[in-house]
């Protein structure tokens, strides 16, 4: 019988066999620091107008005069000095479906994948279509399958010990459930230190989530959230399913 | 935000242990892990203001949180092939003794990154929760499923040599 001890110097010796020569390339400051550039100069562009930006067969369109939100790091959330309800995010279409997302995200990719194309060769055809998008560290996401993907995903079981919250959305049937992973995504500053936030000490939430909507006999869209209230989820897929 | 040579030193300093976690999170793909590297120091310049008192955690939260996150996205666009029938239990029990990482290739996202927190990185128990923003329980929990796997596949080899 192994211990876990003897498990524990096996993975550490197939670790250590794996990082044989691995070295970051010499460019990967100057490559940070030109990406950052580029990412500063291009925040500043997008913030004053409407802007749209075309993806791969879906696209993302900003708010005009909402521009991108500056993302806040390790703050707890401060009330609003006007009562004014926030500007909404930005618009994300797969396919036929717009979501819009909750204020203050923003849309890292939108990508659409016909797997029949798909490099390697895929066991399953279909298509698929899917964001992601952050705001601050909070994360979500969106895929559409459709066709014999949809329901290959469909048969995927729910881990049996996680709360499975059964739901109608947009008229369409839906199951959710939660799972500890990702976390609170915040830090927190403690005599002038930015530490993690620990469990339980703050405003963000503990976990992640996946929320499946079956909208047809072979298709399947599905929300994965880390840190995201479910209400904005179920928001965000109630109007884009609509 | 305007970068310093402070925010030079650390990447300097810190990115070729940076990048061999990120290796092990990336299950070995040197090019994903040269990716997720890049775009974590970037989030990290992107913050550096307010990070720069103690940018470690914070780099390797992102690190990790992107790395579970890209192996997610993954599944789910390009679903893992599944072997022909048939095949797979002769694939299994072929496994070499030493071959530990085809194991942790199967591993859950999550899973894999507390083994690489706890037995690489040299994580505790409560530095891994911090950093995969989980309780201790779920470390320990993932720590110990993963760790069953393993040792049902290692016994598994060990039976089909005798």
């Amino acid at each position: 019988m192994l211990t876990d001890d003897d498990l524990a110097a096996r993975v550490r010796r197939s670790f250590a066999g794996t990082l044989e020569g691995v070295v970051p390339k010499p460019d990967l400051l100057s490559r940070v620091r030109h990406d950052h550039v580029r990412s500063v100069r291009r925040q500043r562009l997008l913030v004053p107008a409407g802007v749209t930006v075309l993806g791969l067969g879906a696209f993302v369109a900003w708010p005009a005069g909402g521009g991108r939100p500056t993302e806040r790091l390790g703050a707890a959330p401060t009330p609003s000095a006007s009562p004014s309800p926030e500007p909404a995010g930005p618009t994300v279409t797969l396919f036929d479906y717009h979501f819009t997302l909750p204020s203050g995200f923003v849309v890292d990719s939108v990508e659409q994948v016909d797997l029949a194309k798909a490099d390697p060769p895929q066991p399953v055809h279909g298509e698929s279509a899917f964001f992601s998008a952050h705001k601050g560290l909070q994360q979500l996401g969106v895929t559409v399958y459709r066709g014999p993907i949809a329901d290959a995903e469909a048969t995927v079981q729910i881990p049996s010990s996680d709360a499975v919250r059964t739901a109608t959305i947009a008229g369409f049937p839906s199951k959710s459930y939660s799972y500890a992973a990702g976390g609170p995504q915040c830090l927190t500053k403690e005599n002038g230190r930015t530490l993690m936030r620990v469990e339980d000490t703050g405003p963000c939430s503990q976990e992640g989530s996946e929320t499946r909507v079956t909208t047809a006999p072979h298709e399947q869209v599905w929300a994965n959230a880390q840190d995201v209230p479910l209400t904005e989820v179920d928001a965000m897929l109630e109007s884009g399913l609509a | 935000m305007k970068l310093d040579a402070a925010f030079d030193e650390f990447v300097v300093q810190r990115s070729p242990a940076l990048l061999r976690t990120a290796v092990l999170l990336a299950n070995g793909d040197r090019h994903a892990a040269e990716d997720l590297l890049q775009t974590a120091l970037l989030r990290l310049a992107r913050h550096w203001g307010k990070t720069a008192g103690n940018p470690e955690p914070y780099v390797r939260r992102i690190l990790v949180n992107l790395a579970v996150d890209t192996s997610r996205n993954r599944r789910r666009r390009l679903p893992e092939a599944r072997w022909p029938e048939g095949l797979e239990p002769a694939v299994v029990d072929a496994l070499p003794d030493d071959s530990v990482l085809e194991v942790l290739r199967e591993l859950p996202p999550q899973q894999r990154a507390t083994l690489v927190l706890r037995f690489w990185d040299d994580c505790s128990v409560a530095e891994t929760a911090a950093l995969l923003g989980c309780s201790e329980g779920t470390v320990k929990s993932n720590t110990s499923r993963a760790l069953a796997r393993l040792r049902e596949a290692l016994e598994r080899t060990t039976h089909a040599d005798r």
